[in-house]
């Protein structure tokens, strides 16, 4: 046998699948891995699609309730703001501003936990 | 086709595009189709059956992340198997395995005994090859690999490269085609050579 009619039946031997027994067991592996992977990013962006969606929820009652506090009763509405500004004191999170930015910085830290969750899911 | 249980049928470049638009059904199909060669490619390489599956798999997955880099320019066997030699290669260097010591030179020792049938078991003839001369000929004729694309993926020399691809073509050669000639040079050699 010449030589370019061995490479080129080496490559055809090459080419050429081996029959394995399994075949289908391991596609089905794959598929299920695929699937798995796939209805867990799902649970994930679904997850903290609802949780962002009650941070949201929760920050729009709060600042309805304060507003109409603050109709109300200027004097109820300082007393939501004290409240406030003393369970902001106890968690010692007066440091960070408004309360917007404590929702804000929550709100971004649920979005790195769930990115820093999928992107396990996709190593592991 | 994403509701039905039948499975997808069509060219691989077809089913590659559905697989990038989401459709993991028409990526199983592929996988069906290709698995097989895939495993093949790796334990060829030298992987043992049970690491040869797992790194099919992660190959697989990987390729479903970047199917939508697969545009059809070859074919997706191909494509897929040079995926899974380069995690092969990934996963002996970071098992510190990937040694490139000459192995004795058997060459004074009596051929053995080979049937006609066995004559063509590449998978029988890969085992009489060294480790390095294995490596290099499978990526070379298994996974499309030019030689420098093999020689920077093994971190050696071009010339190191070759040397193991010419011993291990010459072993083979003896050991299933043992009437070949040994001097020509093949217009395949060329077009690896040619990559580079």
């Amino acid at each position: 046998m010449a030589e370019p009619d061995f490479e080129a039946q080496l490559s055809r031997l090459f080419d050429r699948p081996p029959s394995l027994g399994d075949a289908e067991q391991f596609a089905a592996r794959v598929t299920q891995r695929l699937e798995r992977g796939w209805a867990i990013r799902r649970i994930a962006i679904g997850a903290t699609g609802v949780v962002a969606g009650l941070a949201a929820a929760a920050q729009l009652i709060s600042s309805r309730f304060s507003a109409e506090f603050s109709s109300m009763s200027h004097e109820g509405a300082q007393k939501l703001d004290l409240g406030l500004d003393k369970v902001l004191a106890r968690y010692d999170l007066g440091s960070l501003g408004s309360s917007e930015t404590v929702w804000l910085a929550v709100a971004l830290a649920l979005a790195a936990v769930a990115f820093a969750v999928t992107r396990l899911v996709d190593e592991v | 086709m994403m509701g039905s249980d039948r499975p997808p049928t069509g060219h691989d470049v077809e089913l590659a595009a559905l697989a990038a638009a989401g459709d993991r059904k028409a990526f199983g199909e592929l996988v069906r189709r290709h698995g097989s060669a895939v495993r093949g490619l790796l334990r060829r390489l030298g992987a043992d059956p049970a690491t040869a599956d797992d790194i099919a798999q992660d190959a697989f997955m990987i390729g479903f992340e970047q199917i939508a880099d697969y545009r059809g320019e070859g074919a997706f066997g191909g494509w897929i198997k040079k995926t899974a030699a380069r995690l092969y290669l990934r996963r002996i260097k970071r098992d510190a395995r990937l040694v490139f010591a000459e192995a004795p030179d058997r060459g004074d020792e009596p051929a053995p005994q080979v049937s006609a049938a066995d004559r063509m078991d590449l998978d029988e003839a890969l085992k009489t090859l060294s480790r390095a001369e294995r490596l290099c000929v499978s990526l070379c004729y298994g996974a499309d690999w030019s030689h420098s694309e093999a020689a920077q993926a093994l971190n050696i020399p071009l010339g190191t490269v070759k040397s193991h691809v010419k011993r291990g073509l010459d072993k083979l050669r003896a050991r299933m085609a043992p009437g070949g000639g040994a001097g020509a040079v093949s217009n395949d050699s060329e077009r690896r050579e040619g990559h580079g």
